[in-house]
């Protein structure tokens, strides 16, 4: 086996290490109090590890390639390394301070340093660089993403408390039916949890069927790499994941398992319909603005430091993940090419 | 799951063991009312036994409340929040202590009210343990149908302000009859303390009221 190949598997479980530690799905269930911190971290490792192996696309795709202009650039291995090298070390960093980041922000902002980089060389254009038409797309999901999230949530969260205003009659009544909504709550999160975990590793398993579309690596043994993959997002999940889930479900607004239940439909609908038309959105924040949306609706406003914090770690994270892949980058053209 | 959802742990829910320690609060203002009502009588053993009894109600309570909160902090899972339901706790037990402190306070001298006064302190009694059984109906009613529990929130803070004003009277009276000294401060802190239990109650009336207002969409 090629010593190239080896980096590649052992970058992509780091990559899946950091998809894992900033997954973010069931802070809902930790800020509603429907389970514990212990049973939502173990439920979430396990159905993220099903939802690698059942889920998880059989298609080569090349982390950041689409959002480059092939026509002009040649992209080469040096790029890849750089794109995932700092796509990881962004997410494990903005994890372990529980900051919930977007992975598509941060491959773009990688793929926006190299581009600068590339464009340094004599006879390249920073214009020629990127496929801007898919870039937009991906600035317009920038916008929208919190849009829909927002107005989704007020939206279901006005609906859930009519039915709520019908059902409930006292504090016991009351505890019933948010019981209800635990349970159905539990479900809808786990169904997420399971289609992220094959959504996401598409981005660390894309590299190990782009290898065995060139030949380098044999189909026979992908088996044990899914595996692989599976777990080390499991890994991320357990071992630093729950900053980001505790962040994320306690510290924004107070969640009855009712709030949570209008959150993640909103969240899960707002992702269905993106996906469907085509707009790359991010989950992450169509489910913090969904928390934010069903707050507003109870005159909860988002505690200001959580906020502030998450507000930054989102600006943030284009310009971090543009430098460090552009110093990855930069230092691997002085030195290889 | 079952386990992680559990609420019903020693055959009592914990709405049952709330029930449980509002009907102490109740019993107890019923047996302070016995008590003083005795007391004005000057039936003092009377007067006794039910002191007694009502300390032994507060302390039955207190217990009550113990298990309470352990139960509160062990694995359960809740909407109705537990700083919502130690507030509730609290403040039941403090209208206890507060029909305590009235109790003692008969124990503690024997002095002869002046009869012009006895029909008001024994109305304030009446008053207060009128009280009682509304603040029992409150916590009933907070637990399974808010707009009742509303309406007792209405009834529990006239009727203090009832007592408020019989107080007043009464203290009005207590500078006009009682001539001896231990005679006049003991029946004004006797009023006084009766006042404050009355007072208590009004303060849980007025905390289930925002309770209400914050569970309600």
């Amino acid at each position: 086996m090629d010593v190239i190949v080896i980096i590649l598997i052992i970058l992509m479980l780091a990559l899946s290490f950091g998809i894992g530690a900033n997954d973010e799905t069931m802070a809902t269930l930790v800020g509603s109090r429907s389970l514990k911190l212990k049973y939502v971290i173990i439920l979430a490792a396990i159905l993220v590890f099903v939802g690698v192996l059942v889920l998880s696309e059989q298609v080569g795709k090349t982390i950041g390639e689409n959002l480059i202009n092939l026509e002009e650039v040649e992209y080469n291995v040096y790029m890849l390394f750089a794109i995932i090298i700092s796509t990881t070390i962004w997410l494990v960093v903005a994890s372990m301070t529980g900051a919930p980041i977007s992975t598509t922000h941060s491959i773009v902002g990688s793929v926006f340093g190299i581009a600068i980089v590339w464009s340094l060389q004599p006879g390249h254009t920073f214009l020629s660089s990127m496929n801007w038409g898919e870039l937009g797309k991906v600035a317009l999901g920038w916008v929208l993403s919190p849009l829909l999230g927002f107005f989704g949530a007020i939206l279901f969260k006005i609906i859930i408390d009519k039915i709520m205003n019908k059902i409930q009659k006292g504090l016991v009544r009351l505890e019933k039916t948010e019981r209800v909504f635990s349970i159905m709550l539990i479900g809808i999160v786990g169904w997420t949890q399971i289609s992220r975990g094959g959504n996401d590793s598409a981005n660390a398993l894309g590299i190990m069927y782009g290898m065995i579309e060139a030949g380098q690596f044999s189909e026979q043994y992908s088996i044990y790499l899914v595996i692989s993959v599976g777990v080390l997002i499991a890994i991320g999940l357990v071992v630093i994941g729950r900053n980001v889930i505790k962040n994320v479900g306690n510290n924004l607004i107070a969640i009855k398992p009712s709030d949570a239940f209008s959150i993640e439909l909103s969240t899960s609908l707002v992702l269905f319909i993106a996906t469907f038309l085509g707009f790359p959105v991010s989950g992450t924040h169509v489910l913090v603005f969904s928390i934010i949306g069903a707050g507003m609706v109870k005159g909860e406003r988002p505690d200001k430091k959580s906020f502030r914090k998450m507000l930054l770690s989102w600006i943030i994270t284009f310009p971090v993940a543009a430098a460090l892949s552009a110093m990855i980058y930069g230092a691997s053209v002085a030195i290889f090419l | 799951m079952i386990e992680i959802f559990s609420r019903k742990k020693e055959g009592k829910s914990l709405s049952e063991m709330f029930i449980e320690c509002s009907q102490f609060t109740k019993e107890a203002f019923e047996s302070m009312k016995n008590a003083v009502l005795a007391y004005v009588n000057g039936d003092y053993a009377l007067a006794e036994q039910e002191a007694d009894k009502t300390i032994a109600l507060e302390k039955k309570q207190d217990r009550m409340k113990e298990k309470l909160f352990e139960r509160m902090f062990t694995r359960e899972t809740m909407v109705f929040s537990r700083s919502d339901r130690i507030q509730i706790i609290e403040n039941i037990d403090k209208i206890t202590d507060k029909i305590e402190i009235v109790v003692r306070k008969l124990l503690l001298y024997q002095v002869k009210i002046k009869k012009p006064m006895q029909e008001g302190i024994k109305e304030i009694a009446e008053l207060n343990s009128q009280i009682g059984e509304k603040a029992h109906e409150m916590l009933i009613s907070v637990l399974s149908d808010f707009e009742k529990a509303k309406d007792y929130v209405v009834q529990i803070t006239d009727l203090r302000r009832t007592v408020r004003e019989k107080q007043w009277e009464l203290q009005k009276m207590n500078y006009s009859y009682q001539e001896d000294f231990m005679a006049f401060r003991y029946t004004e802190t006797l009023i006084k303390y009766l006042m404050e239990a009355a007072d208590r109650a009004e303060i849980f009336a007025d905390r289930i009221f925002v309770l209400i207002y914050k569970y309600t969409l």
